[in-house]
């Protein structure tokens, strides 16, 4: 056979290099904070619907209050999202590091250092992908969903990770 | 007397009105097969995008041509498209190669971040392209095949049929497919069937074959060519009279002008006797070439449109002075047209 080498090359590209690449669905409605993304820097109302959907263990509709076992880092979250100067990002990096996007959120929100960013936000309620794509950064149990425009987080949405199963 | 109205002349007058506009190719022939008067269907060629970042970082000598112009081309075809419907339907295409993975990081990109950054980074462009109303279909391109595994580009697709006999596709393959073993040829020639698209598992099958093309090139002076590009004459569209125009014929043209016509001529034809699809006309870009090619034979009739590129450097018959390629192209009622734009004023 003339490309023995050739195929075996195939054969292994076909069976070792397949990797899915990490994605965030966006959850279904209670599962989210909002329907539509909030925008930022949080102002108390918004601080405060964020909050609470933490509160109820990431169930928008859930009746009873739910102990969060990261609620220092979340609160440390909302607070450095209520700062404009912490929503400056560099959009244009290609990676997967968060905080080489977002560093001045990273610094005041530890939570999120060595975090992924995931840029494959998948949202069945668009026509099309977002254009720039969504930065999302997902802790133990949620995923920060943001929008960005012009080198900023502009909005935010909070989802319930898939891989949380309880409550 | 003014030519009679029809979506190929919508589209002039569209781009008359953002660009300066020079008529590159004409083919008007109804030896295409292509008799639809209600239809308009326009092909955006390479583009190429990369961050500003990058650019600098890596030292690239040359960029995407005219990014503004092209953004407003892209938005009065978005305005083209609603006001044809729902008479006529305009449908657009971006033919692979918008964006540029390959110069945009040295290795792999699991994560799609590149392509993520680069969105980011022309975001209004991008943004212009994915318009809903728009409706862009997105074909892979060498230099962008990678993106077929990510959620948000699965829908690109490698090659088109444009029913009854137009096939669109980028055209890399022909660099390559005379080079392979049979059974991976037979698999090439899933991207010349309607009936048998490639599905994810026959990208995967080929995807080493296309990164065996980037191997130990840095791209950093230019893709495809180092100098301006051959398109022959052009021709001012006031003084346009209808006939073809600057149609390389087989036999009479310049062997540069008449890349890829036999190898694609060649694999419709097989995929003709596989998959009894009949194509007269493949539309690619790729080469950064842009140009009309034609077998005319007692064996048949074939076209190849080349849409050029809105990257590196074309040159005329009567100017080699290199100017930014920034080219778009058409079909409608068997004629094809390319498109030279240039800024106004």
């Amino acid at each position: 056979m003339r490309y023995p080498l050739l195929l075996l090359v195939v054969g292994l590209a076909t069976g070792c290099a397949v990797r899915s690449p990490a994605v965030v669905p966006m959850r279904e409605q209670q599962f989210r904070s909002h329907d539509q993304a909030v925008g930022l820097p949080l102002d108390a109302a918004a601080r405060g619907e964020v909050a609470s959907f933490l509160e109820h263990g990431g169930n928008r509709f859930g009746p009873n209050a739910v102990p969060d076992a990261q609620a220092a880092g979340h609160r440390q979250i909302l607070d450095a999202l209520a700062a404009p100067g912490n929503l400056k990002i560099r959009a244009d990096l290609a990676t997967s590091d968060f905080c080489a996007i977002a560093a001045p959120l990273c610094q005041a929100a530890p939570i999120f250092r060595k975090r992924i960013a995931v840029t494959q936000v998948i949202d069945a309620r668009n026509r099309e992908p977002n254009v720039p794509d969504p930065i999302a950064v997902c802790d133990e149990e949620y995923c920060w969903i943001f929008r960005q425009a012009g080198n900023l987080l502009t909005h935010l949405v909070v989802v319930r990770s898939v891989r949380r199963l309880h409550p | 007397m003014s030519p009679p109205r029809s979506l190929h002349s919508d589209l002039l007058a569209s781009l008359r009105g953002i660009a300066s506009v020079q008529l590159v190719a004409r083919l008007q022939d109804d030896r295409l097969s292509f008799p639809q008067t209600n239809e308009l269907h326009v092909f955006i060629p390479d583009l190429h995008l990369i961050t500003a970042a990058r650019r600098a970082e890596a030292g690239y000598r040359y960029g995407t041509n005219y990014p503004a112009l092209l953004e407003a081309v892209v938005k009065s075809l978005r305005a083209l498209r609603l006001a044809s419907a729902p008479a006529g339907e305009v449908v657009v295409y971006q033919i692979g190669d918008l964006f540029d993975l390959w110069r945009q990081v040295d290795g792999l990109d699991p994560n799609a971040n590149a392509a993520s950054a680069i969105q980011n980074d022309q975001a209004s462009l991008v943004e212009a392209l994915r318009d809903a109303d728009l409706n862009a279909q997105f074909l892979l391109g060498n230099h962008d095949y990678d993106l077929y595994r990510f959620p948000n580009f699965d829908a690109w697709q490698r090659s088109y049929v444009v029913a009854p006999s137009v096939m669109l596709l980028h055209g890399d393959v022909f660099d390559w497919v005379e080079q392979l073993p049979g059974e991976l040829k037979n698999l090439v020639l899933y991207l010349f069937s309607a009936s048998h698209p490639p599905g994810t598992a026959e990208l995967e099958k080929l995807r080493p074959l296309n990164n065996r093309q980037r191997a130990g090139r840095n791209f950093r002076d230019f893709i495809q060519n180092q100098v301006a590009a051959p398109t022959g004459r052009w021709r001012d569209t006031g003084d346009d009279d209808g006939a073809s125009w600057n149609v390389q014929v087989e036999g009479t043209a310049p062997p540069e002008m008449l890349l890829y016509l036999d190898a694609a001529r060649q694999k419709c034809a097989e995929a003709n006797a596989q998959f009894a699809s009949a194509p007269k006309m493949a539309v690619i870009g790729h080469t950064h070439q842009a140009r009309i090619a034609v077998h005319d034979a007692p064996d048949g009739f074939f076209a190849l449109m080349d849409c050029g590129a809105w990257i590196e450097n074309c040159r005329t018959v009567d100017d080699p002075t290199p100017r930014p390629n920034a080219q778009i192209a058409a079909l409608s009622a068997n004629e094809a047209r390319i498109y030279q734009l240039a800024p106004l004023g």
